[in-house]
């Protein structure tokens, strides 16, 4: 945050808001942070990145015209070059009705934060997490180690005036082994919390290359229907879109297959989905939303209905419901979600299977209705195939082919176990466990 | 941009050389736009950005470091390039980089055309344009029940210098409008997402007819909500791709697995890989008809650039040539590896992003066929028009895509409008079984996303009609 510290800058953007464009109500929130990351592949490092940045939104209101601006130069020559597109942006804007901003109110914060989380040795992280693959047999291993630290401000004309600090270490791994015929064999690790105390590096490459190992033993499956365990990293990817779809905006701008499901059973009564503002290695953790309410546990699904959207103060009065605490000023949208655990182990789970598979990791969920749920996505690394409760081989080439709707309400048993997910493909962190569905459609194009 | 500006970049430089870096490059620059969206014709909040901000790279033997700050004074950028030769150095017993290729230095100043600059359009005449295009949509039936649209104008001021002399002034404009359209009628709905978009100024609205085509888009969704039937396509072999299709081929089933950087492992744990290996080059991949190409010259486009993110003069690439792989996109980095010379594909989303090698209009070529003689010559065949779903893997193999317009031929004509058929395909089988390719090459914009943390950079993707034989259909 250079010499001038935040509030300093908080008040020259308040006040700058306050001179510029004469508003009723306001928001400024600032948002300064440092990461760190290191790149690698091919058990080498590509490149270490460090990045610096301070960056506000500012929000008006005035004369029942509302704008946003974002903004990350946040000199005298960027702040008036801002100002100026907030007073044209609320000249020329239509008037639209929205709600007051919320009062103040009492705000918490879980303590979980490391002040020294940048300070982590990360390319002895790094080579911890390679090393730890190759010895469990791993010939190439890429990944990313990411840590961050950064502070959130809020002011409001309604009397927030509020500071968030926060940390993450994010760690994905990828191993590569040998595979039949000459082809490889990979798979994925995951280590994310909220400090590098609490990463385990060697852990992420091991179980890269144990899953690695099982996607040696590669076998084409027929395309068809198939019970199919979503281990952790599978599951948070789709449980982030039911997540989306779960923002009153998604539902009102027709990205949301939940639409018309309040009150409905969308899964079976032990299933249960939270919006968490803050939870312990919960790395999208924040005190308060950005329109200054406190943030909260919300449980989107519970008793397998669905309970509630999440809403920002203008979706909430749109539905009538009030707001969640999930503002995005424009968008709401979650947090850190939470996936109730079952009472299985893997094994019992992987043993209820009959015939299908195991999906360890997915990327390039693609839907063709979002209203209905209609979505197929690509299994990666490997996919073990199980019949008649045993591991048989990895199936190759698969996608599932399926609706999101349908796989929530076919969910059957989940483990115990639970794992943070976050990473390229995961954007909002998500504890799930392993989570067994019925009947899903997989295709193939070999 | 203002001119002192350009100093910070010329003092990161200095400042890496002085630390002993072998190499250093750095970009100042500054992002712009606005923005306005529509709920049903209800407006959000305006919104506007502003970014501006200095990305240096320093390589130091074998290590890389990059770095980005938008504190924009000499001594923070000093010590943000202290900092990078620190860690580039703490990182060298693990560093992997066997160098840059040499290139030409560049000294130039580019934009592209632009009449109406972005920023002096307004917010009302941005809801204009939005409410005409909502009021287009909603006039193709009562069944269209829900328009999400939003319209963005933007420009990309930048000053890059290398140490070893590229002097590389430029500006870029763009105009772009994205909507999700959905009908409904009674238990069925069908959703259309619509982007439009190039490079250039606000006259762009009236160039590509963003209401024309959002007319044209939601007569077809209706169109295909009430006559498009489930068929069973067991049987059919062949189908005829159009424009929008061919394209996303083109981009996902080429130029992506030809990004050299792919095909070294350097984005394995994020994007993945490529079907390609290190000697690829001269190898077979398709058919003799099958022809793709990579241009950022092409005016008006939405990848459009002069210089790279390197300051490699940008040039065609012509990628797959009468189906055998001739040129690979490399930035410095990987055609040091690959030893050849860079051939301008590096790119960067933004100040605080390194330069990756990316694509910016992928297409494939032009062949010499009208739409009517490939459907006579393609007997029964499905004709898919536009899509919804896709995706392919992570090597770039196993792709599909669902159609939304697509109707079955038979002699010659079409003859029912066919709801949601599935084209799931390999690389080596679509491009193998391409048979015949159309006269007229027609583009589409996108936000292609690569790298880590990611980067979406404007594209254009785009083709002629295109024959495939040899492939399996099905109904979803």
């Amino acid at each position: 945050m250079g010499s001038e510290g935040a509030p300093a800058i908080v008040d020259r953007l308040a006040r700058s808001i306050m001179e510029g464009v004469s508003p009723e109500d306001y928001i400024v929130l600032l948002f300064s942070g440092e990461e760190l990351r290191v790149k690698f592949y091919n058990n080498r490092i590509a490149i270490s990145e460090r990045e610096v940045a301070d960056s506000a939104r500012l929000y008006a209101v005035r004369s029942g015209r509302h704008a946003l601006v974002a903004l990350d130069d946040l000199s005298e020559r960027g702040i008036r070059a801002a100002i100026g597109d907030l007073r044209a942006a609320l000249e020329s804007s239509p008037e639209v009705r929205r709600p007051p901003l919320p009062p103040p109110s009492k705000y918490e914060h879980n303590g979980d934060f490391d002040p020294r989380a940048l300070e982590a040795d990360a390319p002895s992280m790094v080579e911890a997490a390679i090393s730890a693959a190759i010895s469990g047999g791993a010939r190439r291993v890429a990944g990313v180690l990411e840590l961050g630290s950064i502070s959130i401000h809020i002011r409001t004309s309604s009397g927030v005036d509020q500071e968030d600090r926060r940390s993450y270490a994010l760690l994905n791994v990828r191993a590569f082994g040998a595979g039949s015929g000459g082809a490889e064999a990979s798979g994925q690790g995951l280590s994310v919390s909220t400090t590098p105390r609490r990463l385990d590096p060697a852990a992420a490459g091991r179980s890269a290359a144990e899953i690695s190992a099982v996607a040696s033993r590669p076998c084409s499956v027929e395309p068809g229907r198939y019970d199919v365990i979503f281990a952790p990293i599978s599951a948070a990817e789709l449980v982030q879109h039911v997540g989306a779809a779960a923002s009153a905006y998604s539902v009102a701008s027709g990205f949301s297959f939940l639409e018309g499901k309040i009150g409905e059973r969308v899964a079976p009564d032990w299933f249960s989905l939270i919006d968490h503002g803050q939870i312990v290695d919960g790395v999208g953790s924040r005190s308060f939303d950005d329109e200054g309410v406190p943030t909260r546990s919300t449980a989107i699904i519970s008793g397998g209905v669905l309970r509630t959207y999440l809403h920002n103060t203008t979706t909430g009065a749109e539905f009538g419901t009030g707001t969640t605490g999930n503002a995005g000023i424009i968008e709401p949208g979650p947090w850190n979600l939470e996936v109730s655990p079952g009472d299985s182990s893997v094994e019992e789970m992987v043993r209820e299977v009959r015939r299908g598979l195991m999906v360890t990791s997915n990327w390039y969920t693609r839907f063709q209705n979002y209203r209905t749920g209609d979505y197929s996505t690509l299994p990666r690394d490997a996919s073990p195939f199980i019949e008649g409760g045993e591991i048989r081989c990895s199936a190759r080439g698969i996608r599932i082919s399926s609706n999101l709707l349908r796989d929530l309400g076919n969910v059957s048993m989940a483990s115990r176990e639970r794992r943070w997910v976050r990473w390229w493909e995961v954007e909002v962190p998500v504890l799930t466990p392993y989570v067994l569905v019925r009947d899903v459609g997989v295709t193939s194009a070999f | 941009m203002e001119a002192g500006l350009h100093d910070l970049a010329d003092v990161a430089v200095e400042r890496a050389l002085e630390l002993g870096a072998d190499y250093a490059d750095a970009r100042v620059r500054s992002d712009w736009g606005r923005g306005v969206s529509l709920r049903n014709g209800v407006p959000d909040p305006p919104t506007s950005f502003s970014s501006t901000g200095v990305g240096v790279r320093v390589l130091v033997g074998r290590s890389m470091a990059f770095g980005s700050t938008n504190r924009l004074d000499s001594a923070s950028v000093r010590a943000l390039v202290d900092s990078l030769v620190r860690m580039a150095s703490a990182s060298s017993r693990m560093g992997g980089v066997e160098g840059l290729s040499r290139e030409e230095a560049s000294v130039a100043t580019w934009r592209s055309p632009e009449r109406r600059r972005p920023e002096d359009v307004d917010v009302r005449e941005l809801l204009e344009e939005a409410r005409s295009m909502d009021a287009a949509a909603s006039s193709a039936g009562p069944e269209m029940v829900g328009r999400w649209i939003s319209l963005r104008i933007s420009c990309e001021e930048k000053y890059l210098r290398t140490s070893d002399g590229s002097r590389i002034s430029s500006r870029v404009s763009r105009a772009f409008a994205f909507a999700l359209l959905t009908a409904r009628d009674g238990g069925r709905t069908v959703q259309r997402i619509v982007e439009l978009g190039g490079s250039g100024g606000w006259e762009l609205a009236e160039e590509l007819d963003f209401q024309g085509r959002m007319k044209r888009e939601a007569s077809d969704v209706i169109e295909v909500l009430r006559r498009a039937e489930a068929e069973d396509l067991s049987g059919i072999d062949t189908v005829i791709v159009g424009p929008e299709i061919s394209g996303i081929m083109a981009h996902e089933s080429v130029g992506h697995p030809f990004e050299a950087d792919r095909i070294l492992g350097r984005e394995a744990a994020q994007a993945g890989e490529s079907y390609l290996g290190r000697d690829a080059v001269g190898s077979r991949v398709g058919s003799p008809e099958a022809f793709v190409s990579d241009d950022p010259t092409i005016p008006g486009s939405y990848g459009y650039y002069e210089y790279d993110e390197e300051g490699v003069p940008a040039r065609r690439k012509r990628l797959m040539v009468a189906g055998v792989v001739n040129e690979l996109l490399h930035d410095r980095e990987t055609a040091r590896a690959f030893g050849v010379r860079s051939n301008g594909s590096a790119r960067s989303s933004s100040y605080s992003r390194e330069p990756i090698p990316r694509m910016s209009n992928t297409f494939v070529e032009p062949g010499d066929r009208t739409l009517e003689e490939l459907m006579e010559e393609a007997g029964r065949a499905l004709l898919m028009e536009s899509y919804m779903e896709w995706n392919i893997d992570d090597r770039r193999e196993n792709q599909r895509y669902v159609g939304l317009k697509a109707h079955l031929i038979e002699s010659g004509r079409p003859v029912k409008l066919v709801f949601n058929p599935v084209l799931e395909v390999t690389s080596s089988r679509l491009w193998s079984g391409v048979v015949a390719r159309g006269k007229v090459v027609e583009f589409s914009p996108g936000t292609c996303g690569k790298g880590e943390p990611m980067q979406g950079v404007p594209v254009w993707f785009g083709g002629p009609h295109m024959l495939i034989r040899g492939v399996s259909l099905r109904r979803r």
